[in-house]
């Protein structure tokens, strides 16, 4: 009986690919791709509570539910329309359950030679461009998430931007999932080509508060001097588990700046692959964790230079309440020729309540001798006397939490290149803090 | 205003305040001296209502109504301010955020309509004129990166905005330079009147050459030992704290 629950357990994305009749579809180069992938969803063991790098994260949660690959769905406007940014008036994508929605995207505002749409339709100058990255970048061992998620997406979108071009809008790609049990597979790939920039927000949410599971993948190859800016705006719904995995690959003096917030789903791990594989790049790394009730979000970090003189940030900022719990694990590793390294990492981490549980491990792994590494954690809650210094100048306690929250916010917050966004995370801080006292005082 | 009486307090069980008596009316200055240790700062944050300090005994009345029970929070409603020895550096948060948020609700307190970001900011350009400060420093973070001087001058600058009934100004003088204190105490000056009281704590008396106190109190363990006019600090100045001890004994009080 007992080993009947365990072949289960370990078979539960094969078991999901199994109900899932849109995998395989695909023509060309996806087409390998997709049946590679199907065969190492069988192959690579599915994590259990033992697995270490998965130990703090409740897998099993994942595990004994069942769900169905989510179809296509119309969404009303006003559903999605409040994480609209301004700024991306027209640069805005619109997926559903993983389906490309043509009629609300607009990408009109793009500049000319971009390409921002549905892998299916993409030029085939481009593919011959991409075909031989995509799938590529996103290397993680063991990993059985990743190939689930090549195995079924349905529109992978594409962002390819020609070299020399620097696009001054914003491209918000707003992933939708809607419906009950379901899953989906939101996939991602960007291509800057040298001296090119752009700035990309991939937006997570959910329609109602369903249960679902997804596993998104993005991966960004950052050709010589480009800049890319990508930011992972996690905000599913409360009852859905995320898998994500953000991998980008660093050409020649180029430009990587990726935040990834998280706000949303009951269970979110979040995995950021940094490979800084060519010299005088830089990768930025920021994290933003604002979590309540019994959310978990867990990140697991590689920043991996493996070329000398680069430089890499990680800033990761997490605020907990009630009984939520963050995980961070980041790893460093600095390759055994990659001298001149200057690389900063810290984690704080900010507990608004007693029960709240923060596990922290930064992890640093040199082996080259001539480099600048530094690395921190702190876990604390607010001071007494910042609270007291508020108060004395008439903000009520939940006014004072606020505002010292949304302090300690800031820092990984006034980095993100779009106002819009700023202002919907600063109204997060407020529904954070403001939820929590609704149950303490009495409002 | 105010009425302490036999107020004691102490901090992780250990006494500071062994009974103080106090009264203060409106448009009165008070200055309450003492050695280090004596307990004078404790007494403006119990005042204030600092939670490390437990009140074990006695009343504090402001208004009229025992504040004792009351939160810091609406103590400063209630229009009690407490202008910090060290005033706490709160990165991320501005000075408009945090002065505005306080403005409102000290104003919705009153009965005023509460401040709109613009007319904020024409009702905060009077006061910055008060202690010369530059409007730049309402878009940095509470006291983060300040000089020590600037430090004590945003405190005058709050307290100028939330236009309390009593001050409590807890060693606002230390650690400033003969300007910064000359513009410091110009600031207070100009916001005292016959409608608010001050209880200005500190260690030395040459901010008394600033500002003319109406009545100077002597702390020293934990107790006012000696109460006279602006002259007993100039005594103070002179002679140091030995001589009321040493009077203290004659009287058997000690």
């Amino acid at each position: 009986m007992s080993e009947a629950v365990t072949h289960t357990e370990s078979s539960f994305l094969a078991d999901l690919l199994k109900g899932d009749n849109h995998s395989g579809n695909a023509s060309g180069f996806l087409m390998k791709l997709r049946n590679d992938a199907t065969e190492l969803v069988h192959n690579i063991p599915f994590p259990t509570a033992r697995t270490e790098e998965w130990r703090q994260f409740p897998i099993r949660t994942l595990s004994k539910n069942t769900y169905s690959a989510a179809s296509d769905q119309n969404v009303n406007d006003q559903d999605v329309s409040g994480t609209y940014f301004k700024e991306s008036e027209k640069s805005r994508i619109i997926l559903v359950n993983g389906v490309f929605h043509a009629k609300e995207s607009d990408v009109t505002g793009l500049s000319d030679g971009i390409y921002a749409g549905p892998i299916s339709a993409m030029p085939s100058d481009i593919t011959e461009k991409i075909e031989s990255n995509f799938g590529t970048i996103a290397r993680y061992k063991d990993d059985a998430f990743t190939p689930f998620n090549t195995a079924t997406f349905k529109d992978a979108i594409v962002i390819y931007v020609p070299k020399e071009l620097k696009e001054e809008h914003p491209l918000h790609i707003v992933h939708v999932t809607a419906g009950e049990a379901v899953f989906t597979s939101p996939r991602t790939f960007i291509y800057a080509e040298r001296h090119s920039e752009i700035t990309i927000v991939e937006d997570y949410i959910g329609i109602g508060e369903n249960s679902y599971f997804n596993t998104a993948v993005t991966e960004t190859f950052l050709g010589d001097e480009s800049h890319v800016t990508h930011v992972k705006l996690q905000r599913e719904s409360k009852r859905a588990i995320h898998i994500s995995r953000i991998a980008a690959l660093l050409g020649r003096g180029s430009n990587y700046n990726s935040y990834a917030v998280s706000i949303g789903a009951h269970l979110y791990r979040n995995e950021p692959l940094a490979l800084v594989d060519a010299e005088n790049a830089h990768a930025t790394l920021d994290g933003l964790v604002m979590i309540t009730g019994d959310q978990v979000s867990d990140t697991h970090s590689t920043l991996d230079h493996l070329k000398p003189n680069c430089t890499s940030h990680q800033l990761h900022k997490v605020v907990a309440h009630d009984s939520a719990k963050s995980v961070f694990n980041g790893k460093i590793f600095v390759r055994k020729d990659s001298q001149l390294i200057d690389a900063f990492q810290e984690n704080r981490n900010l507990l608004l309540s007693p029960e709240a549980t923060v596990f922290t491990k930064p992890q640093l792994e040199i082996f080259a001798d001539d480099v600048k590494c530094s690395h921190g954690a702190t876990i604390g809650q607010l001071s007494e006397e910042e609270l007291f210094y508020l108060m004395s100048r008439g903000l009520s306690q939940s006014q004072s939490t606020q505002l010292l929250t949304y302090g300690f916010a800031l820092e990984v917050i006034e980095n993100l290149p779009i106002e819009s966004l700023r202002e919907q995370l600063s109204k997060e801080v407020e529904r954070l803090t403001v939820s929590t006292f609704l149950t303490k005082e009495t409002v | 205003m105010l009425k302490i009486i036999d107020l004691h307090a102490s901090v992780e069980g250990i006494e500071i305040l062994k009974g103080i008596n106090l009264e203060i009316h409106a448009g009165e200055v008070h200055a309450v001296m003492g050695p280090n240790g004596s307990g004078k700062s404790t007494l403006s944050k119990v005042i204030a209502g600092h939670p490390a300090y437990e009140v074990t005994k006695g009343q504090v009345i402001f208004e009229g109504e025992d504040i004792l029970e009351l939160e810091p929070d609406e103590r400063a409603r209630k229009g009690v301010f407490l202008a910090f020895q060290y005033p706490v550096e709160v990165p991320g948060v501005s000075n408009s955020m945090l002065i505005r948020q306080g403005v409102n609700n000290i104003r919705k307190e009153r009965g005023l309509d509460e401040l709109d970001p613009l007319e904020f900011e024409d009702f905060i350009q009077d006061k910055l004129k008060i202690v010369q400060m530059d409007d730049r420093f309402m878009d940095r973070s509470v006291n983060d990166g300040f000089s020590g001087g600037e430090k004590k001058r945003n405190e005058i600058l709050q307290l100028a905005a939330m236009e309390p009934k009593l001050a409590l100004m807890d060693e606002t003088d230390s650690g400033l330079d003969i300007d910064a204190l000359r513009i410091v105490s110009e600031g207070i000056n100009q916001i005292k009147s016959d409608k608010n009281a001050f209880l200005l704590v500190t260690h030395y008396q040459r901010i008394l050459n600033y500002i003319t106190p109406d009545k100077v109190h002597v702390l020293m363990g934990g107790r006012i030992v000696k109460s006279g006019g602006k002259e007993l600090a100039l005594q103070l100045e002179e002679k140091g704290y030995d001589w009321i001890d040493a009077e203290l004994m004659v009287n058997g009080e000690a």
